[in-house]
């Protein structure tokens, strides 16, 4: 406030002076407030106008304003300027921002794992309970509980690897069906991942690789209910245009069963070497449960009903990811498995 | 199944179909098509032409140069077949037919003599066995025309995948009755002409001259023979020969082709032997005794097994029932009389003979799958009249029929309710009636329901469900509604495992880590490799009994070859730089249950540089530090409170290299090892560089790990950071130092944290000795410390220190 009111030519003669010592935008962006701020020389020369004679006044006011934007034009200016000069500058100061930056290592996770992991987060997200069982097992769960009696025609299905004791590696995930029943009442909703073992290997088969088996168990459970859960699992891990048809076949632990096609997701449904030209590809085998399965484990088939499902995740990974040859996945070529 | 359009059409009016549209009516009820195919696709580009000239090649004694008319021009050809005549009209390969996937006919110059196609056999076309040369053609076929249209060769071959379930689609009246169910249609049974054929001039009966003992009565239920004198084996005419190469099946004889003509057609399968080579002319169906040998049609060997049965003659086997006939009693060109056989063996001894003998005839597919035991009589007369209209000679009068014993229907109750509740569709009374009815089940209206009575055929079918599905795939599985069920929440139990697999695989990725995923199965060489003890509890495997390869023979019981294997590959592809980590469960035998120990584990593995090759990092190798952080922040992330490194004994080491290595304590439990892999495992594993590996128990973590933590408080006040540096003797571990002074923290002093910044070994201090230097932070939780409360604890620690560890201070 006691702020000294200098003349319009002092002021002039003042900032100009000082604008030409100022050496950085900072300085600058100072003197424009202590010339033409708030508090600044000019304000203060302005808000002193109307103590001055009413005649002077007039005058005073438009040479004032006219300080007021020569200022301000010269501070933009010199503001510019030095500006410009920097810019000039750092085109030779700056440091190379193209070169890659310092990156940690990316890790991966395997394909089947991803896919897995999505199959399971569908089926937990619609209230599933996840079980697991064990890889090595035995000839009743693998197989008996699973109405596949001994010397069945059915067991062909399945090229089964044996060992000692009369155990298996289990061809299946379906084993956990059972282990799962034995233990827990209906009602029954749970997905089971893991290993399984075929003796078999070519372009489309690989003697281990991965399976999700699925159960539903309670009064009232129909086919229609299966085709609902399928869809809306299908739906999801492709999408709401993938086409599907449920077609009739064969398991011995269902009745009746179905195997589930969907539109080939690589040529949409129009035919390729994919597909085999039909448009179609196999994605899951499915079906009610067999009243046989429910005796075995002293479920009432007359009570209850339910519907199972499995799937190979490698084969959902192969159409997801276009990879053309299954054995790619256990190769463990680093290149490829950085990929995903 | 390889089922021919033209074969079926004989049994079901399907004129007009497309294939197109049969194929996918079939796999929509049940059977499905695989693929199918055009028989005659590679007659595209073959024509009837005519020879209009024939001269001696120039250039060589056994061509002939053929001037051939196509129709539209006259075009010169080199032939070899003697065959050729002036006029003949001939099957000609136009330039560009491809008569086998690798044999395109060219425009070509055979010893400097164009030829423009080719003049084709039979057997060229695949029409015939080709013997008689150039095909030559009827004479009034027009000249041009494409030879499938001239010889109306079209048809189409269907691939139907046959589910184990569904033995009575094992023929073509059988496929056939399922299209009668989608169309509508009914089905034209073969009309056998068995009466036509019977020798009425004889008196003689076919008891009179042979018999049938069935001493197993139980794995033979039903035994059934003709005998036709008089046949002559011959070759088979073209419709039964093509018959049956549509079907896949090579022809034999006349005789031999008939009885698997009515095979493809009926499903039962038929043997004939050579009546006058059974010694007594009379079978005995029985079991022998072991060792006893046969040799069998395919003239291979086979040494028989006590539950094996037979077709005996009144003195030795002349064939496995159900499997393969006797070389013994075969039909030869000279045979004149045939015995005839059509039975119904029991499905489960077949199938393990045919398994143990390991032989896969057509025979045994059938009935391991079971044939339908009231259709035998139906295929004995089929075929032996069959026999006696194409090969000549006369039926004996009457048949054999033994141990038939007719089995109870087995009637099945179902309801309209119960269709809906499995279905979730309301399928009325009528339509199941009619459903059921259109694959000839039997149904009959009672006040509580259905009554269903499967036809022998299907012995499938044997309870409710079993029905059900048959309206379920008959009314089509597009017809059942999708519907979103209303499932009862249930609270199912925290699996502990589960979360800590996935924490640990997003841990190891962050940290750097690729997922690898190996074969359960490795070498049995594998422990060896490892260096493992000889009473190494990992050496107890488990051992597959049909592995796939060598490579592949026992079940791992460590996951860390797995990670070598890929490491040592991967190397191979000049990828130099690993940091993998796979997942998975090992196996071990358990000496006290049947069942072996499974047990889940983590295993890492980290070789070459510390950091990618980039511009700005320096080209250091990792070494074992890199690993052990990497282990020491898995365990920090998964909040492992305390966690030790314990170096191994040198006997302990096996696969690490002795003196780099460690086990990883989680307070008393050893939960895991890390290392460096020794150079001999390295080695054996063909890998010129360092490997360091880590190795943990995912089953052990699961009961460490706690379920919560509790955050710290942090201290508001300033820290004071003082630092110590102590030449010790070279064999004291840092940790145990480390520990010492962190334990004043627990005491109730002000240490906050201590951490190690250096060590240096070298020049400055004895060759004995390292200097390792701790920088320590104090802090107050309550108030603001001050350099004179501190100096004298620091300098207290310090003399304790080096008294303790009989240390010196830096000169």
């Amino acid at each position: 406030m006691s702020q000294k009111i200098l003349s319009i030519k002092q002021i002039k003669e003042d900032a100009s002076r000082e604008l030409e010592a100022a050496a950085d935008i900072d300085a600058i962006q100072a003197l424009s407030v202590r010339y033409l701020g708030r508090k600044g020389f000019v304000t203060l020369f302005l808000r002193n106008i109307s103590t001055l004679p009413e005649d002077q006044r007039p005058y005073a006011g438009e040479k004032a304003n006219e300080l007021k934007s020569f200022l301000k034009q010269k501070f933009e200016n010199k503001i510019e300027k030095l500006q410009a000069e920097a810019a000039d500058a750092e085109k030779y100061n700056s440091i190379d921002v193209t070169l890659p930056g310092r990156k940690g290592d990316q890790g991966t996770l395997h394909p089947i794992t991803i896919i897995g992991n999505k199959i399971c987060d569908i089926f937990l997200r619609i209230g599933f309970d996840i079980a697991e069982g064990p890889e090595i097992e035995t000839d009743y769960y693998n197989f008996e509980a699973l109405n596949i009696p001994k010397d069945h025609p059915a067991r062909d299905m399945q090229d089964t690897f044996y060992t000692v004791n009369n155990l298996v590696l289990r061809t299946h995930t379906s084993p956990i069906q059972a282990r799962v029943m034995e233990k827990v009442k209906p009602p029954v909703k749970i997905i089971a991942p893991g290993k399984v073992y075929r003796c078999d290997s070519d372009i489309t088969h690989t003697p281990m690789f991965h399976q999700v088996e699925g159960l539903v168990v309670d009064k009232n459970i129909s086919f229609a209910d299966l085709k609902g859960v399928l869809t809306v699992f299908i739906h999801q891990i492709f999408d709401k245009d993938t086409k599907m048809r449920f077609r009739p076949s064969f398991f011995p632990f269902t009745e009746p069963s179905a195997e589930v096609d969907i539109s080939c997701v690589i040529c949409r449904g129009k035919g390729c070497r994919i597909c085999s030209n039909t448009g179609w590809i196999e994605i899951l085998g499915s079906g009610m449960v067999h009243p046989a399965v429910f005796e075995n484990v002293g479920y009432n088939p007359e009570k209850y009903t339910g519907f199972a499902f499995g799937m190979g995740i490698e084969r959902i990974a192969m159409l997801k990811y276009g990879v053309d040859d299954i054995r790619k996945f256990f190769e463990n070529d680093i290149r490829f498995i950085g990929q995903f | 199944m390889l089922v021919s359009l033209n074969r079926l059409k004989k049994y079901i009016d399907i004129i007009e179909i497309l294939p197109e549209k049969l194929a996918d009516s079939l796999t929509m009820c049940g059977l499905e098509v695989e693929t199918f195919y055009n028989p005659y696709a590679h007659l595209e580009k073959i024509i009837v032409c005519e020879i209009k000239n024939i001269v001696k090649h120039p250039n060589a004694d056994r061509l002939q140069v053929c001037e051939v008319d196509t129709g539209d021009k006259i075009v010169s050809v080199v032939c070899g077949a003697p065959n050729v005549y002036l006029n003949m009209r001939a099957a000609f390969a136009l330039p560009g037919a491809k008569l086998k996937e690798d044999f395109v006919i060219k425009k070509t110059v055979i010893r400097g003599v164009k030829s423009v196609g080719m003049l084709c056999s039979e057997a060229e076309l695949g029409l015939g066995d080709g013997k008689s040369g150039i095909i030559d053609l009827d004479k009034n076929l027009k000249i041009g025309t494409p030879l499938c249209e001239a010889l109306n060769l079209s048809d189409y071959i269907f691939d139907i995948s046959i589910t184990p379930n569904r033995f009575d689609c094992l023929s073509i009246i059988g496929i056939a009755r399922e299209i009668g169910a989608i169309s509508g249609k009914k089905v034209k049974y073969p009309e056998i002409k068995f009466e036509d054929f019977i020798d009425k001039k004889s008196k003689e009966t076919i008891e009179d001259i042979t018999s049938v003992t069935i001493e197993d009565k139980e794995l033979c239920q039903r035994y059934a023979a003709a005998v036709i004198i008089g046949v002559k084996p011959a070759t088979s005419p073209l419709w039964l020969a093509n018959a049956l190469k549509a079907a896949g099946l090579t022809p034999i004889n006349n005789i031999v082709d008939i009885t698997n003509f009515v095979m493809l057609e009926t499903g039962q399968p038929l043997h004939a032997f050579d009546f006058n080579l059974l010694f007594e002319n009379r079978i005995v169906v029985k079991k022998v005794l072991k060792n006893q040998k046969v040799i069998t049609l395919d003239n291979k060997k086979r040494i028989l097994e006590d539950e094996m049965l037979m077709i005996c003659d009144a003195q030795k086997p002349v064939a496995i029932a159900g499997i393969m006939g006797g070389l013994n009693s075969e039909i030869k060109d000279n045979t004149n009389k045939i015995l005839l056989e059509s039975a119904y063996f029991n499905p489960i001894p077949v199938r393990k003979a045919s398994k143990k003998l390991g032989i896969n005839s057509d025979s045994a597919y059938r009935f391991e799958r079971g044939v339908d035991p009231d259709g035998t009589i139906f295929a004995l007369k089929r075929a032996a009249a069959l026999i006696a209209e194409i090969a000549g000679g006369k039926i004996v009068k009457g048949i054999i029929d033994k141990n038939f014993i007719p089995k109870q229907t087995n009637s099945i109750k179902i309801t309209e309710a119960q269709v809906a509740k499995l279905l979730g569709v309301t399928v009325d009374k009528n339509s199941i009636k009619k459903l059921l009815e259109s694959i000839e089940f039997k149904v009959e209206d009672t006040k509580d329901g259905l009554l269903v009575t499967p036809p022998s055929f299907r012995a499938d079918i044997t309870r409710s469900a079993d029905i059900i599905e048959e309206i379920a795939r008959l009314n089509g599985y597009d017809k059942i509604p999708v519907r979103i069920p209303v499932l009862p929440i249930r609270i199912t139990p925290y699996r502990r495992n589960i979360t800590l697999r996935n924490n640990i695989k997003a841990i190891m990725k962050g940290l750097g880590f690729s997922e690898v995923i190996n074969y359960s199965f490795i070498d049995t060489n594998s422990c060896d490799k490892l260096q493992l003890h000889k009473n190494d509890y990992r050496r107890d495997q488990v051992v597959l009994l049909n592995p796939l390869s060598l490579q592949q023979t026992v079940m791992r019981s460590c996951l860390i070859p797995s990670l070598l294997e890929t490491a040592s590959l991967n190397i191979a592809s000049q990828i130099k730089r690993l940091k993998i980590f796979e997942t998975g469960k090992i196996f071990l035998i358990n000496k006290n249950v049947d069942t072996p120990i499974e047990i889940e584990f983590t295993v890492g593995l980290w070789t070459g540089k510390r950091c990618a090759g980039m511009w700005h990092n320096k080209e250091e190798q990792a070494d074992f530090y890199d690993i052990k952080g990497v282990v020491e922040t898995l365990c920090q992330y998964l909040h492992i409170e305390k966690v030790d490194f314990i170096p191994f004994s040198a006997e302990e080491s096996f696969f690490t290299k002795k003196g780099a290595c460690a086990k990883i304590m989680a307070g008393n439990t050893e939960i895991g090892i890390v290392g460096e892999i020794a150079d001999k495992t390295r080695l054996a594993y063909d890998i010129k560089q360092k490997l360091f590996v880590f190795e943990i128990n995912c089953k052990l973590l699961t009961e460490i790990i706690p379920d919560t933590m509790t955050c710290g408080n942090i201290s508001k006040f300033p820290a004071i950071v003082r630092d110590i540096t102590v030449i010790v003797s070279k064999d004291i571990n840092a940790a145990d130092i480390y520990q010492y002074i962190i334990s004043g923290k627990k005491q109730g002093g002000f240490i906050e944290k201590a951490e190690i910044f250096d060590i240096y070994e070298g020049e400055q201090i004895p060759s004995d000795k390292k200097s390792i230097s701790f920088s320590i932070t104090y802090q107050a939780s309550d108030k603001t410390l001050t350099d004179e409360q501190i100096a004298p604890i620091q300098q207290k620690l310090v003399e304790k220190t080096l008294k303790k560890f009989n240390a010196s201070l830096p000169a």
